[in-house]
């Protein structure tokens, strides 16, 4: 029972994950703005912006990806903690600056908040998906995760 | 488990710096150097007034791109009623629950998210891209206008102007506000 919700977590986790990271992708034009917009990096830092805009779709992939294979799934999902807890931050610091952003978080797709600005629902919105993160953490992978092989052989290994 | 975390970022960070070298994006809009831009109004004034007028900053090939005035693109809100007044095509950049609200009248509604859309591009079929084009969105923080900038450069359009205070300012300033009848087909 337990190995199947660490299942279900972990591929619902990833798949999100993957969508946001496809839509950041798609147009990393539009993404960029959104990074621009937290006035956290300098605009006069060109590549720290383009880096940033390029490089947090990109972990968000390869963390999703370590989730759907299973492999090194608490690192995938302790990641993905990590990420999500920095976008709370973010979110927070923009919401105590008084500042109107807009979420890059799923482009124009809206997962339970509704208002096109940065608001407290953001907040609670990445605490759930940080809370699936830290119980994928805990559970660990499940079901059909390479991890669960890879023991497999390595506990096999000194018996050959 | 921290040396795995630490490998799975790095492999983001070096996948993500591979992408950025073959996607070109750009960080904030640059009008084109060495494009001689027209006035964009033209002005029955003469004289000193004259040049107190939003196109009457007239840049030329033979200018250095120091003179070229980067901040002439972006355009106060009297200049943009300006621009308004003689026929210029707006485009809104707002978000579409903001738009609803009301917008500034005859402005075409495209977001950055939906440029590259058949819709947004059905919007522009009947605009001239050697015509001056006058983006705006929420002023303040918001930075669509910006986006929808470089998208337009990139569709070829070369007199683009910013309007700074976006559509706050203009609301602010007391100009007329139109409620769209219906959202247009995303």
């Amino acid at each position: 029972m337990k190995s199947a919700v660490a299942l279900i977590l972990r591929l619902a986790l990833a798949g999100l994950f993957i969508f946001a990271a496809s839509v950041k992708l798609e147009n990393p034009q539009v993404f960029l703005s959104s990074v621009l917009a937290f006035k956290v990096i300098p605009a006069h830092a060109d590549h720290l912006v383009k880096l940033a805009t390029f490089a947090v779709p990109w972990v968000e992939l390869v963390a999703a990806a370590s989730l759907i294979l299973g492999l090194w799934t608490r690192a995938g999902a302790a990641l993905l903690a990590l990420t999500l807890l920095g976008f709370i931050g973010l979110i927070i610091s923009v919401l105590q600056r008084g500042m109107s952003v807009k979420c890059g978080c799923f482009g124009r797709f809206k997962l339970f908040c509704t208002d096109d600005a940065l608001s407290m629902c953001n907040v609670w919105q990445n605490c759930g998906l940080l809370a699936i993160a830290l119980a994928i953490l805990i559970l660990g992978p499940g079901k059909l995760a390479l991890d669960a092989k890879c023991r497999k052989l390595e506990a096999a290994e000194p018996a050959t | 488990m921290v040396c795995r975390i630490m490998t799975l970022l790095a492999l983001g960070i070096i996948a993500g710096a591979i992408h950025s070298m073959f996607v070109p994006v750009k960080v904030g809009f640059q009008p084109d150097s060495g494009v001689t831009v027209r006035p964009a109004v033209p002005s029955p004034k003469a004289g000193p007034e004259a040049s107190k007028d939003p196109g009457a900053a007239t840049q030329t090939a033979s200018q250095p791109a120091s003179e070229a005035a980067p901040a002439d693109f972006k355009l106060t809100i009297a200049q943009a009623k300006k621009f308004f007044d003689e026929g210029a095509p707006f485009i809104d950049g707002r978000p579409d629950a903001e738009y609803r609200l009301g917008t500034i009248p005859g402005s075409r509604h495209i977001t950055p998210a939906r440029f590259s859309e058949p819709a947004s591009q059905e919007l522009l079929q009947f605009m001239d891209p050697g015509q001056p084009v006058v983006i705006f969105c929420g002023g303040g923080d918001c930075h669509d206008s910006e986006t929808l900038a470089i998208f337009f450069q990139e569709a070829g359009y070369k007199r683009i102007y910013i309007v700074t205070d976006g559509f706050p300012g203009w609301t602010a300033a007391g100009y007329e506000v139109e409620v769209p009848q219906a959202e247009p087909k995303p």
